[in-house]
């Protein structure tokens, strides 16, 4: 009996691994996305850049969010993300995962190509509140 | 036996309280990108799909019961036995080093969610790797399973004379609680899974692990090993969705090759069944709503415990949702036919499998390729330490390894197919016991339910 399902066992193994490495090769892919923006999560507020930029704005006042919701994106078009703070935090674009630093001497705010399509939450990283979510669409 | 209950109260009453003072760390949610909506037009298709389908099933699907008692299939050519033994023992290997590697990790690694390996492995490569290896190939979880590795030293300590496994059976206790220690340990993880805001805190984590592992070999020393096939949760709910595979095991344990899905018609009737499958289902109908626009706009402005609260109320919601839709269907069949619903509720469950494995592909299937490629960074250094073991540790996740056009038509054809294959099982176990005169009309109820789970389960796919 338990060398029966010994066998069995190794047979289904076998099986397994099999599923496990083809799934794998699906991520051998050496290049890395986040490396190929070229601007680097800079935790000072960057000048407005002369490119043009989808201007994305909220504001955190008192524990509670205004503006930001579901901001439609088109793929690979410049994005700007600006937030206004009443308290220190750290803002996180997950996905793109670029951090910057904000507080109540004033806004802060990022700017980069939206090159990943896909829904993206920007989330204020200590509180885990929500600013907007960015819908990058091709 | 008061013992064990006792050891797992307290392991539990422990678990609560640590879980309710944890600190609110810097820990967030898996994955940084969630799916598109899908498109409408292919919403559409879909749905209109599933219900041309679900007809024209009824009208010209066969009129004798075909899958009943599954199909014996093809021997899998055998290795030497001492060869399979050795893999068996490799798998065993594996499975608990991999175990030991991810407690580990959770308990005494990188604090940080995103540098430690454990909430990507539990979250993505054991719970969403594993439906998907159990739907398409075979019940690997069987194979690896480091509770039956770790309850068979428990026998082995408990009773160190007696012959280990053989008289498993016998030495069970009566009472036969079937699958409900498995549905109640599922709701427990996905209520981890989908609602607890700290699910990917490392320690956390651990701890989880930790209380589980203790309260499954209290049972198991208690119960004996077999008791882990349907009371613990992931044995329990892997085995039965490894009954739709192609691969499986023959009573005599030789490895067999069948079309996939007709395993299913011989999955066995056993209390809580349904419970196992509907906290499946239902769990992943929760997560699908919890994604939509409607609910994170709800839930917006809601701090930490009054949105674990809501979330709460939402995974019953969920489940309640599919259970009140299936319990309905068989109760309105068992008032045509004039039967027990709780009998057909019994055997119409397996029907219902495939549709959950739909769900979870639909939902998880964008999570499984781009988390899985963290997976692969963080095993070359799984406690943060710096290590590159397998020289993949700087490696960051590719979000266009898969396009989002191929990602929606995953879902859709996923979900689609689940609905086919739900219809066909239920057609044929239709068939079984009503006799192909009734079988038709018997299924409205059912068919109706299903139609509901796929436009439904669609449509939050839409409103993602």
């Amino acid at each position: 009996m338990q060398f029966r399902r010994a066998r069995l066992a190794a047979r289904l193994a076998l099986a397994a691994v099999l599923a496990v490495g083809l799934a794998g090769c699906g991520g051998d892919d050496e290049e890395t996305t986040v490396t190929t923006l070229s601007e680097a999560p800079s935790s000072a507020p960057t000048t407005p850049t002369t490119l043009a930029a989808r201007l994305v704005e909220v504001v955190v006042r008192g524990g509670s969010v205004q503006g930001g919701g579901r901001q439609e994106v088109p793929l690979n078009e410049r994005v700007r993300v600006r937030v206004t703070s009443d308290v220190e935090e750290e803002v996180h674009v997950h996905g793109y995962n670029h951090r910057f630093q904000v507080g109540p001497t004033g806004p802060a705010e990022i700017t980069f190509v939206a090159n990943l399509p896909g829904v993206f939450e920007v989330e204020l990283e200590k509180s885990q509140k929500r600013l907007l979510s960015l819908e990058v669409k091709p | 036996m008061t013992r064990a209950r006792r050891r797992a109260a307290l392991a539990g009453a422990l678990a609560a309280t640590t879980l309710a003072t944890a600190a609110p760390a810097g820990a967030h949610g898996l994955g940084g990108r969630s799916d598109l909506p899908l498109p409408v037009w292919m919403f559409a298709y879909g749905a209109a799909g599933a219900l041309v389908v679900s007809f024209a099933a009824l009208a010209v699907l066969w009129p004798t019961a075909r899958l009943e008692g599954g199909r014996i299939g093809v021997l899998v050519p055998p290795a030497s036995p001492r060869a399979t033994d050795v893999l068996a023992a490799i798998g065993r290997i594996v499975g608990v080093a991999v175990f030991a590697v991810v407690l580990a990790a959770a308990l005494f690694g990188e604090p940080d969610a995103t540098a430690n390996i454990a909430p990507v492995a539990v979250y993505v490569v054991s719970w969403v790797g594993m439906i998907l290896v159990s739907a398409l190939v075979g019940d690997g979880w069987r194979v690896l399973n480091p509770f039956d590795t770790l309850g068979a030293a428990v026998e082995r300590l408990r009773r160190p004379t007696a012959a280990v496994g053989e008289e498993d059976e016998a030495a069970s206790p009566a009472v036969d609680r079937g699958y409900w220690p498995a549905a109640v340990g599922l709701f427990a993880f996905v209520w981890l899974e989908i609602v607890y805001p700290d699910r990917a805190e490392p320690r956390m984590l651990g701890l989880a692990i930790t209380v589980y592992t203790i309260i499954v070999l209290a049972a198991v020393a208690r119960r004996g090993r077999h008791w882990l096939r349907r009371g613990e949760a992931f044995t329990a709910f892997f085995g039965v969705i490894a009954h739709m595979a192609p691969l499986y095991a023959d009573d005599e344990g030789r490895v067999r090759l069948r079309p996939p899905l007709v395993g299913l018609a011989t999955l066995e009737r056993r209390p809580g069944l349904e419970a196992l499958v509907l906290v499946g289902l239902g769990s992943t109908t929760f997560d699908g709503i919890s994604r939509t626009r409607f609910w994170t706009d709800l839930t917006d402005g809601f701090a930490k415990w009054p949105l674990t609260v809501v979330s709460t109320l939402g995974l019953v919601w969920g489940v309640g949702l599919v259970a009140i839709a299936y319990f309905g269907a068989m109760r309105a069949m068992g008032a045509r036919q004039d039967r027990d619903p709780d009998e057909l509720a019994g055997a119409f469950v397996h029907s219902l499998v495939p549709i959950a494995v739909a769900y979870a592909v639909a939902h998880y299937f964008s999570l499984l390729v781009f988390e899985g490629q963290t997976a692969l960074a963080l095993a070359s250094d799984p406690f943060g330490r710096g290590w590159d073991l397998f020289g993949t540790a700087r490696w960051t996740v590719d979000y266009r390894a898969v396009s989002t056009t191929t990602i929606a038509y995953v879902q859709a054809a996923a979900i689609v197919a689940g609905h086919v294959a739900g219809v066909v099982l239920a057609h044929d176990r239709a068939i079984a016991l009503f006799g192909k005169e009734q079988a038709s009309r018997s299924q409205y109820p059912l068919l109706a339910a299903m139609v509901a789970f796929t436009v439904g389960g669609l449509a939050l796919l839409l409103g993602t």
